[in-house]
């Protein structure tokens, strides 16, 4: 198991050279000049080449991509260009948004989406299995951006309960939180549900009921265990793509992640930051990833019984 | 199963009932109480707490509350003093300057010659403000409390420099620490207490402002960075925010039909333009070039793009310029097509109008329509921000439409724009006019009001018949704010003066 997981951290290293590689040379070739772009209206042409060999601008990109990797290896991510701020310090203040942010949001999704699934399965085609499904449809098919506002008009302008944007305590926590649930819920749940499906259909099961252990126990222990895997998997997605921010609802709710953070590098063309931000994404997600996948072996330890 | 919904429930409800009135009670307490606290909404988060590592309006709010200039312009964009006590002019080209005695910064240390001597030094050298001073050639030392700036030639608009955010006076010894301004010392009305990188930079009232006049009116000034344009306003209405500076036009109505808020209107510097590139035929003649002056339709523009928030601009400045002079156009097709047919082009022709951003897509289908009308038929080319300016740069399209905010001084935005060594530059029509050149170059050197403004009228007639551009809006500053907030001053550039905004 150990060793399973050192592996895995070991194939970090490809993954993370693999990407950065891949966003430096986008973002280099994108066209508008940086130098230009930081100098601002009015700057000479001799300004403009000075800072453009400051930043070392001018050399070859793979120079410039083999120096990016040096100073990365020593712990250097580089200032920003445009706000000459320390990338490490300024995703440091960020990150922790954005995780408060998808922690919540994917515990409230779980505390609904998972009984909502596990109930729509045990009562196929119910009027409240129905009613599941489409609210679930409904649910996915909401651009986030849209059911923000929506959730900001309703609770935050009409019955004044919560903020509307910003970042102060608890409160300002729940509409994001819930916005980003939503979309997440619809996913889990139909997930949840499919696999419950499956699985209350095994000879197990009916075994079970047939030895006249109650209703509860063969859903909770017999049925809702097995069926975990494929929802805990998604899950697991959800919460690597949140990590790595959720732009438009941090944009509609004035929450400063680290979603925000990168698409405004993106625009100023501000590549250490955009860096930065692309590699704490890769990382989390490839993080996320590993613990999911240890998980399984707790949930099923069939699949322990594998790592060796 | 029924046990675990009812538990699930049960958890929401309980959830519910004991945050609700915790909230509500918040909120309560902070009406009652408060304010003493003036909150500004900010679309995008500033920059740097460096006066001299910014060059964008939100930093500046900031910057202005924190530091001090020489000089700051009134709501009118006049030049008034600020750290400045007195000033004179030995010859054409130095500047005598003399700092009022006493001004403490925030650690209680005294400003001197010195301080104005290192700050204007680095400013030259700060790579996003360093064009502020080019035309400063040094800058001296005289006694403890004045300072002798030296320019290159005879500069008129030189003390329109010194208001630039770019001039702030920081303590040499603080720059010389190191700190590097993670809690920057001005000397400003208000003093840093923290900045919260994309959420919010929050000042404190100095007590021990050296100007009495200028205090700050509230405690605690705070700035919300809400990017969004419908939230700022939702935050407007819910009291979360106090101010915002920059209101979108659809939300004009909301803000007008609601008593407990209030709108301000001001016309901005900011002229929206049609620019054709004069190298390109059939631009390169005046009489088409004049044709679709009379040719687009502005009102329906200003309707469409700007939600009526603005005036019709009729020359290359907006009108509180110096000198401004209104071209001789108004909107008239049948004109136009008479122009047209002189120029060779009975039945019009085919261009293309190159532009970036939703707003500017707007602008450029009313033109596309105008144009319709007298024959001509446009099409238009859409392009992400970077490339479009570096297509500009190169002189790759036909005609173009942007906007461009200017500086008080009118040889800011004159000189750029039609100077020919410009072109490949800020010279977006690509005009390559001598008289034009000698012109400007008069205008910057002359250092009697009178006659630079006698200058500029004629420079401005010289270019309207040349026509090179369509000018055609003047956006409204607009600012949304609570009713109950007082001290609320705009100037041509939006929301200023904040230090005096109180309840």
């Amino acid at each position: 198991m150990i060793k399973y997981v050192i592996r895995r951290l070991m194939m970090l290293f490809p993954v993370m050279v693999g990407v950065i590689f891949l966003v430096f040379f986008i973002i280099s070739l994108t066209p508008g000049d940086v130098a230009t772009i930081i100098l601002g209206d009015g700057a000479t042409e001799e300004r403009i080449k000075d800072l453009r060999e400051e930043l070392g601008l001018d050399d070859p990109l793979i120079v410039q991509y083999g120096n990016y990797m040096i100073d990365l290896v020593q712990g250097d991510m580089g200032k920003s260009y445009s706000t000459g701020l320390s990338v490490a310090g300024e995703i440091k203040q960020r990150f922790p948004n954005t995780f408060k942010l998808t922690i919540t949001a994917i515990f409230l999704s779980v505390l609904i989406s998972i009984p909502i699934g596990v109930i729509s399965a045990t009562r196929q085609y119910s009027i409240f299995d129905n009613i599941g499904m489409i609210v679930a449809l409904i649910g996915i098919s909401m651009p986030s951006f849209w059911t923000g506002l929506i959730l900001i008009i309703l609770f935050s302008l009409k019955l004044g309960w919560f903020p509307s944007g910003g970042m102060k305590g608890i409160m300002s926590l729940i509409l994001p939180a819930f916005t980003l649930a939503i979309a997440s819920t619809a996913s889990i749940t139909r997930t949840t549900r499919s696999s419950m499906l499956e699985v209350i259909r095994q000879d197990y099961i009916t075994t079970a009921k047939a030895k006249g252990v109650s209703r509860r126990s063969v859903i909770n222990k017999h049925a809702l265990k097995n069926a975990l895997i494929p929802a805990v998997t998604v899950i697991g997605l959800e919460f690597g793509v949140l990590l790595g921010g959720a732009v438009l609802t941090e944009t509609v709710f004035s929450w400063p992640g680290i979603g925000r953070l990168m698409v405004e590098s993106i625009q100023r063309k501000d590549t250490p930051m955009v860096l930065g931000c692309v590699i704490v994404f890769a990382l989390s997600f490839s993080i996320v990833n590993l613990i999911i996948d240890i998980l399984y072996a707790f949930i099923d330890p069939r699949i322990k019984s594998n790592y060796s | 199963m029924d046990y675990k919904k009812k538990m699930t429930m049960l958890f929401a409800l309980v959830l519910m009932s004991l945050t609700l009135p915790v909230y509500a009670g918040g909120a309560q307490e902070e009406t009652e109480m408060a304010k003493d606290e003036v909150v500004v909404a900010l679309s995008a988060d500033i920059t740097s707490l460096d006066p001299q590592g910014h060059n964008d309006t939100k930093s500046e709010m900031v910057s202005f509350l924190l530091f001090n200039r020489l000089f700051r312009l009134n709501t009118d964009f006049e030049v008034v003093p600020d750290l400045a006590e007195s000033w004179e002019q030995p010859s054409d080209t130095e500047w005598v300057i003399k700092i009022k005695e006493g001004v403490k910064f925030h650690d209680g240390s005294e400003m001197t010659a010195e301080d104005v001597k290192f700050s204007m030094d680095r400013s030259k050298e700060a790579p996003k403000v360093q064009q502020v001073l080019s035309e400063v050639a040094s800058i001296e030392v005289v006694d403890k409390y004045t300072v002798k700036f030296t320019t290159n030639s005879a500069f008129a608009p030189f003390l329109y420099t010194l208001v630039h955010a770019g001039t702030s006076v920081i303590p040499k010894a603080y720059v010389e620490s190191g700190d590097e301004f993670a809690k920057p010392i001005g000397s400003g009305p208000y003093t840093f207490v923290e900045w919260i990188s994309g959420d919010q930079v929050v000042l404190k009232k100095n007590e021990a402002y050296f100007d009495k006049n200028n205090m700050g009116q509230s405690s605690t000034i705070t700035f919300k960075v809400i990017p969004e344009g419908t939230s700022r306003t939702i935050a407007l209405e819910t009291g979360e925010v106090d101010v915002v500076p920059e209101l979108p036009t659809i939300d004009m109505n909301v803000v007008k039909d609601n008593s407990d808020l209030a709108l301000y209107e001001k016309p901005s510097t900011r002229v929206d333009f049609f620019a054709m590139n004069t190298e390109k035929a059939p631009f390169d003649n005046v009489k088409v070039r004049q044709a679709l002056n009379y040719a687009i339709d502005k009102d329906a523009i200003i309707t469409v793009a700007i939600d009526g928030a603005g005036v019709k601009a009729e020359s290359v400045l907006a009108p509180s310029f110096l000198g401004y002079k209104a071209g001789p156009y108004s909107y008239n097709p049948a004109k136009a097509k008479e122009l047209l047919a002189a120029a060779g082009y009975p039945d019009g022709f085919e261009m293309e109008i190159m532009t970036s951003g939703d707003d500017r897509k707007k602008i450029a289908e009313v033109i596309q329509a105008s144009l319709m009308e007298v024959g001509i038929k446009a099409s238009i080319k859409m392009l992400e921000w970077g490339t479009f300016i570096d297509s500009v740069l190169r002189g790759d399209e036909e005609t173009l439409i942007l906007g461009w905010t200017s500086n008080p001084d009118p040889d800011a935005t004159l000189t750029p724009h039609w100077f020919s060594g410009n072109i490949g530059g800020m010279n977006f029509a690509r005009v390559n006019d001598p008289e034009m050149d000698r012109m400007l170059k008069e205008g910057r050197e002359e250092l009697d009001l009178g006659k630079r403004e006698v200058i500029y009228n004629k420079l401005h007639t010289y270019i309207m018949d040349k026509a090179p551009w369509v000018p055609l809006f003047v956006k409204n500053n607009i600012v949304g704010a609570n009713a109950a907030l007082k001290g609320v001053e705009l100037s041509p550039q939006g929301l200023w003066n904040l230090e005096k905004l109180h309840y």
